[in-house]
């Protein structure tokens, strides 16, 4: 086996999983899309910089995502999310039912953003990359990365505010 | 409320378009103080600030997740079987997996040897213009193109992952007729 393709591979198999996961919230579509990144990645091993194959295989699990979203003609709806993944329904105080509550309704929402605001929301909210590693990626200016972030938390707090399930009360510790 | 019932005035506006940058320390000086005083006089933008924190927290805490199974096949192996089909190509990239797979390298290291001889001339006697193997006899030409054909095909192989579709039914032929001498001795 290639050695620098498995290195690439455990480098990088979480963060793509992750993104991927966050953008389809069904695991095994997850699983197909980061599956593919990497056997695109070996068909082009010897092309890929090796400095650059993060950036490359995120790319190319950005287009795949996007790929998986338009063939299902809509955002992942309630009832295509892996609900084994979600907390447990069990009794439990008020808050973390809030708290759950309101992280059901974050992670949806996420999933519905457009490109590049969920691109943006998952790089730097959940997986904690830099700005610059973001303009890396992506090709964008720094700048441009604070203003598409910007935008897509707005974005986000739009939808979670006009969605059916939020309540203020949510926020009530 | 949402955002878009928000009773909607300019300072408001203004105010809920820099939100996200003044909670992440992007708006300093007096541009920030102004968001600050805003903020402290609007209930309804406050609610927004609250909201807009508790998502800044959420997310902030959702975790990386790991690939679920192991059951996978590895990339690798995938990439070979997504460029194999059927049939022979199948057989043959199955048997060429690790590229040291000895039923594929005999048969190329047969024929190159006997190649070798064919070309090396230690003295008058004419080279042969047929070989038999296993019973079935061959000429040279139908010899070298074979040994040609499978070299290419290990090369294509190796860098795609599958096998032309001439080289798949590409053949060793016995002739069926004889060769013309063209070196027939004279009588």
């Amino acid at each position: 086996m290639d050695a620098p393709f498995e290195t690439s591979r455990k480098l990088y198999q979480r963060r793509l999983y992750s993104y991927a996961w966050y953008s389809l919230r069904v695991a095994a579509d997850a699983e197909d899309v980061v599956q593919e990144a990497f056997v695109r990645l070996w068909e082009h091993r010897r092309e890929v910089e090796p400095m650059q194959v993060g950036a490359w295989l995120m790319r190319v699990t950005q287009n795949l995502v996007t790929d998986q979203i338009r063939r299902r003609g809509t955002r992942a709806r309630d009832e295509e999310v892996d609900t084994d993944l979600l907390p447990a329904e069990q009794p439990a105080p008020a808050d973390h039912h809030h708290q759950r509550c309101m992280k059901a309704l974050v992670e949806e929402c996420i999933a519905a953003l457009t490109d590049p605001y969920r691109t943006i929301v998952i790089m730097r909210e959940i997986q904690g990359l830099s700005y610059q590693e973001i303009a890396d990626i992506l090709g964008i200016s720094l700048d441009h990365v604070k203003t598409d972030l910007f935008r897509a938390k707005r974005k986000l707090r739009e939808l979670v505010s006009s969605h059916p399930r939020y309540d203020q009360h949510l926020l009530e510790d | 409320m949402s955002e878009a019932e928000h009773k909607y005035d300019s300072a408001c506006g203004q105010f809920l378009d820099r939100l996200d940058a003044w909670l992440a320390g992007e708006v300093p000086g007096e541009a920030g103080i102004a968001l600050q005083h805003h903020h402290d006089n609007c209930a309804q933008c406050r609610v927004e600030t609250r909201l807009a924190r508790a998502i800044d927290g959420i997310t902030r805490a959702l975790p990386e997740h790991d690939l679920p199974t192991l059951t996978r096949q590895p990339p690798v192996q995938a990439a070979h079987r997504q460029t194999s089909p059927l049939g022979f190509q199948v057989y043959l990239a199955r048997l060429l997996d690790t590229w040291r797979q000895p039923l594929v390298y005999a048969p190329a290291l047969v024929l190159a040897s006997l190649l070798a001889l064919l070309l090396v001339q230690t003295g008058p006697a004419p080279v042969p213009q047929t070989v038999t193997v296993d019973g079935v006899e061959y000429n040279q030409e139908e010899i070298l193109r074979a040994a040609a054909d499978l070299e290419l095909a290990l090369r294509y192989l190796d860098k795609y992952g599958t096998i032309p579709a001439r080289l798949v039914h590409a053949e060793l032929q016995p002739h069926t007729e004889p060769v013309p001498n063209t070196e027939a001795p004279a009588i």
